[in-house]
C-alpha cells in the first residue's frame, strides 16, 4: 500500500488487478489439487484375479446371484469395457470399486481382470466405494447407513459429512442410526437388509430407549413384526404402531378370542348385512327392506326354538 | 409487451463460435449479456469452452472451485429431466456490471470428460446440450452460449442446440477468415438431422477498422465468399453492427468487468449496446426484468 494520497495510475492498477487475478488461480488450482490429493491413479494393468481382494468398505451386503451372472454374460459377449479400480495391499491388490464386475469376471473363469491401480489410503477407498455406490437406487437404507458409518469419523462435523454425501443432515442422522440398533437386529439386517428404512432405524433406536421397554418381555413382538414386514403383511410405516399393539394385546389381552367368526351377506354381488360371532355375543345383521316379516319371524323362531332345547337340556 | 403476455415464449439461445481462437468470441458473449442484463433480460450464459474464460469473466468465483459444472449438461443423466437439478448448475455469484446475467460455469476437464462420456455411452453424441436447455428456455429471456475454438463434439452439441449462431471475424489478419469455409461446412453438414431450424444470424466483424486499407479488404472479400457459399438462407448478410478495436477490450478482461463498466463512452461499449438492440428488435426477446 503507498501511502501517498497521489492516485494510482492506470498501469498501476491493472497491474495491482493482474497480480490479484493470478493469485486467485493458483489459490484455486492448489485448492482442487489438495482436495483431489488422497486418490491418484496410478496406471491400468492386467492383473492375476487371484491376487485380488474384496473392498472391506464395501457398502453392498448382498450380491444378487442372477445379476451377476446377468453381468457375466454381457461381459462374455463384450468384454470388460470399465476396468475394475483397485489398490496395492498387503500381498495383491483391494477393490476400491468394481466388485460386481470382479465377481462376474470369477464366475466366467477369467484368470486376468483389467484393473486401474490407485494409490489410496483406507480414507479414500471408503469414500470411493461409498460414492460409487450411495446413489444407485438398489442400495438399501442399511447398506448406505454402514457405508456413511465407515467414513463418518473422517469429517469433523455432521453437516461436512452431509455435504460430502449430498444427504441432508437429518437424512445422515437416520443413517446413522443402523448403527446404535442392539446386535440381534443387525443380525436380522445382515440376511434381509431391505427389513428396515432409515426412518424405522431411527425410530426403533428411541423405541428401544423408552422407559417401558423391557428387551427380555418385548423382543419377541419386534421380531414378529419384523416377520410380517419380512411376509408383506406389514409395511414399513406402521412398524413400530404394531410393535406397540402388539405388546399392548400381551400384556392387557383383550376378553374377545381367537374364535371369532365374521362373515357378510350378499345379494348380486352388493353386501346387505352382516353375521358375527365372539365370545360375547351372536350378532346377525341384514337390511330390512330385503326381508319379509315372514323371515324375520322364522329366524327369531329359530333362536327361540334353540334356547328352548337348551332349557329342556339343563332340565335333565 | 406483447412479448411478456405470451405464455409460450420461448427464449433464443445464441452460439458465438469461430474454430479459430482470438476472434472475439468470448469478448462477444460476456459483453453481449452485460448488454442484454443491463436492458432488463433475464440472461443465461453457457460457457462450453475448456479454456473457461467467460466463466473467469463474468463469475466472482474461480471456476476450478465448482463442484458442479458444465460438465454434468452433458454427462449427467438427471440434468435431462429434472429441472432441479439443472438448476444447481446455474451460478449467480457474479462481478459487478453482470446485472441479470446467470451462469454455468466451464472446466478445463470439459473437453475430455464429455468427448469420452457420450463416445461410449450416449446414443445421440450430438444433442445432450439439446435436451437440457429445452428445459431451461421458458426461464430465461435468452441465453448465450460460448464455443471452443475447435470443431469438437462440444462444439456439435452447441449448434445443434442453439435456435441461432452467429460467427465473430477479426479483420486485424486474414487467419479467422481462413477457417471460416470449414466452420460453415460442418455446421451444415452436422445440423439438417440435429437441428434443422438453425438460424445464420451473420457475421460479427471485430477488432474492425473501416478506415484501415486491409481491414476493409478483407471485410470485402469476406462477403463475397459469404455470397458464393450459399450455405444458410440468410449467407451473404453480415451483422449490420460490428465491433471497433480498443485497447478498453483488454483492461475490462483484466478487471473482470463489461467494457461499459471500465470505458462507458468507449465505442465498444456503443457497438454492443447496439448489437444487443438489434437482437431484441429482431429476435424479439422478451425483457421481462426491465423495471
Amino acid at each position: 500500500m503507498s501511502t501517498d494520497h497521489k492516485k494510482p495510475s492506470a498501469l498501476e492498477r491493472l497491474q495491482s488487478k493482474i497480480a490479484t487475478n493470478g493469485q486467485t488461480q493458483l489459490k484455486a488450482i492448489s485448492e482442487v489439487k489438495e482436495r483431489n490429493s488422497l486418490v491418484s491413479a496410478v496406471n491400468e494393468a492386467s492383473l492375476d484375479i487371484e491376487l485380488i481382494t474384496p473392498n472391506p468398505f464395501q457398502p453392498r451386503k448382498v450380491f444378487d446371484h442372477e445379476k451377476i451372472i446377468e453381468l457375466a454374460e454381457a461381459i462374455k459377449e463384450n468384454g470388460l469395457i470399465q476396468p475394475i479400480a483397485v489398490r496395492a495391499a498387503d500381498d495383491g491388490y483391494q477393490i476400491i470399486a468394481g466388485e460386481r464386475r470382479f465377481r462376474a469376471c470369477k464366475y466366467l473363469g477369467h484368470t486376468r481382470i483389467q484393473a486401474v491401480i490407485f494409490d489410496a489410503d483406507d480414507e479414500a477407498t471408503a469414500m470411493m466405494a461409498i460414492s460409487e455406490n450411495i446413489d444407485r437406487e438398489d442400495l438399501t437404507d442399511y447398506e448406505v447407513g454402514q457405508a456413511i458409518q465407515n467414513i463418518a469419523h473422517l469429517f469433523k462435523k455432521k453437516t461436512e459429512l452431509s455435504r460430502y454425501t449430498g444427504k441432508t443432515r437429518s437424512d445422515i442422522y437416520r443413517y446413522l442410526a443402523f448403527n446404535d440398533l442392539p446386535d440381534w437386529v443387525k443380525g436380522r439386517l445382515n440376511g434381509n437388509p431391505s427389513l428396515i428404512n432409515r426412518n424405522n432405524a431411527q425410530l426403533l433406536v428411541s423405541f428401544f430407549k423408552e422407559a417401558d421397554y423391557v428387551e427380555s418381555q418385548h423382543k419377541e413382538h419386534v421380531l414378529a413384526a419384523f416377520n410380517m414386514v419380512e411376509e408383506s403383511a406389514l409395511t414399513q410405516t406402521l412398524l413400530i404402531p404394531k410393535i406397540r399393539r402388539l405388546i399392548r394385546d400381551a400384556e392387557n389381552p383383550r376378553r374377545q378370542s381367537d374364535n371369532v367368526v365374521s362373515k357378510k351377506y350378499a345379494l348380486n354381488g352388493k353386501n346387505v348385512g352382516g353375521f358375527s360371532f365372539d365370545d360375547n355375543k351372536v350378532i346377525i345383521k341384514l337390511n330390512s327392506a330385503l326381508i319379509t316379516d315372514e323371515v324375520a319371524n322364522s329366524i327369531y323362531q329359530m333362536v327361540a326354538d334353540a334356547l328352548a332345547e337348551l332349557d329342556a337340556g339343563s332340565d335333565n | 409487451m406483447q412479448a411478456s403476455q405470451d405464455n409460450a415464449y420461448l427464449c433464443p439461445i445464441i452460439a458465438v463460435y469461430n474454430q479459430k481462437g482470438g476472434v472475439g468470441k468470448t469478448t462477444t458473449v460476456v459483453n453481449l449479456a452485460a448488454e442484454f442484463g443491463r436492458k432488463g433480460c433475464a440472461v443465461l450464459v453457457i460457457d462450453v469452452d475448456p479454456q473457461a474464460n467467460a466463466s473467469t469473466h463474468i463469475g466472482a468465483i474461480d471456476p476450478n472451485l465448482y463442484e458442479k459444472n458444465a460438465i454434468a449438461l452433458f454427462c449427467d443423466k438427471k440434468t435431462r429431466t429434472d429441472i432441479a437439478h439443472l438448476g444447481a448448475l446455474i451460478s449467480q455469484d457474479v462481478n459487478d456490471g453482470f446485472e441479470n446475467v446467470c451462469y454455468i460455469p466451464s472446466t478445463d476437464q470439459l473437453d475430455i470428460v464429455v468427448t469420452e462420456t457420450l463416445r461410449i455411452h450416449s446414443n445421440r453424441p450430438l444433442e445432450e446440450l439439446k435436451a437440457r436447455l429445452t428445459l431451461l428456455r421458458d426461464a430465461f429471456d435468452v441465453i448465450l452460449i460460448d464455443c471452443p475454438p475447435a470443431l469438437s463434439l462440444l462444439t456439435g452439441n452447441a449448434i445443434s442446440a442453439a435456435t441461432h449462431f452467429m460467427i465473430p471475424i477479426d479483420t486485424s489478419s486474414d487467419y479467422s477468415r481462413t477457417g471460416w469455409v470449414n466452420l460453415m461446412t460442418y455446421i451444415k453438414d452436422k445440423t439438417p438431422e440435429t437441428n434443422p431450424d438453425l438460424v445464420y444470424l451473420g457475421a460479427l466483424l471485430t477488432r474492425h477498422s473501416e478506415s484501415i486499407n486491409v481491414q476493409k479488404a478483407i471485410a470485402q472479400s469476406f462477403d463475397e465468399l459469404e455470397m458464393e457459399m450459399d450455405l444458410f438462407p440468410g449467407v451473404g448478410k453480415r451483422l449490420p453492427v460490428y465491433i471497433h478495436t480498443s485497447t478498453k477490450v483488454g483492461e475490462a478482461s483484466v478487471l473482470r468487468e463489461p467494457i461499459r463498466k471500465t470505458a462507458r463512452s468507449n465505442k465498444v461499449t456503443k457497438d454492443y449496446n447496439d448489437l444487443a438492440d438489434y437482437l431484441l428488435e429482431t429476435l424479439s426477446i422478451q425483457q421481462s426484468l426491465k423495471a
